[in-house]
């Protein structure tokens, strides 16, 4: 297998699209054989990344390189940026507005569901300019 | 278990119909929460019906998805179920009575 490079586009407030670059993430790791186990981590991940842009930020990319060893996923957006990254790695801390919080978003577990499915996170954000999410699957560790 | 035979002995109701292996069942309906806590084959019960419940099911590896207490699905739910091949049943009982009857039929 070569490396497989994935770019998905992330509309915010589309709740309608949410989820669409992380279920093409899921469909190309199922096709090429990824462990089912792996590729849940992966997608878990991708998935809540992918949802803070949509509730949170503005509109955004979905970046995966795809390597017989590992997955990197980097999820970017244009702001408006975390004022507290520490916080929001909290759990339960979430700044989810009410009308989300009735469709079941805004538990405060995004970010720390991707720490605990990644072997690598890397959250670099700036008020107001945006957030960029970086991590790795290793497909040994799993 | 096979969904349908689950369907079968806690008479839900088909809106998606599609059979798959349920080894574990979960309950809530912060869709985080789920994601984080749920096993793989897990039959979820939640009371949640927008279109946002198929794409964590699909992404948890989530066996079935039971609307509960008498709410039915958004028609784009259905929709996108039918083209991810997840089931969704419903039921008029709730949440707790459904996880019971689940574990008393060996889901665990």
């Amino acid at each position: 297998m070569t490396t497989i490079e994935l770019d998905f586009e992330i509309k915010h407030n589309d709740f309608d699209r949410a989820g669409s670059a992380s279920s093409g993430l899921k469909n190309t790791l199922k096709q090429i054989g990824y462990p089912p186990d792996i590729i849940k981590r992966i997608v878990v991940s991708s998935y809540e990344a992918e949802m803070n842009v949509v509730v949170h930020a503005s509109d955004g990319h979905l970046r995966a390189v795809i390597t017989p060893d590992e997955v990197h996923v980097t999820v970017k957006d244009n702001g408006p940026g975390i004022e507290n990254v520490e916080m929001a790695m909290k759990e339960g801390y979430s700044t989810a507005p009410e009308r989300i919080r009735e469709l079941g978003f805004g538990a405060g577990m995004g970010l720390p569901n991707i720490k605990k499915n990644t072997d690598e996170l890397k959250v670099e954000s700036f008020v107001p300019t945006g957030t960029t999410v970086d991590f790795i699957v290793r497909r040994s560790n799993g | 278990m096979k969904v349908s035979q689950i369907k079968e002995k806690l008479n839900l109701e088909y809106v998606v119909q599609s059979d798959n292996e349920a080894v574990s069942g979960y309950a809530s309906d912060l869709l985080s929460v789920v994601m984080g806590k749920v096993k793989p084959q897990s039959v979820w019960l939640t009371v949640q019906t927008h279109k946002n419940i198929v794409a964590v099911a699909k992404m948890a590896d989530i066996s079935a998805i039971v609307i509960c207490d008498g709410f039915s699905p958004d028609d784009d739910t259905v929709e996108a179920a039918q083209k991810e091949n997840i089931p969704i049943l419903k039921t008029d009982k709730g949440v707790f009575e459904i996880a019971g009857m689940l574990y008393e039929s060996g889901i665990r």
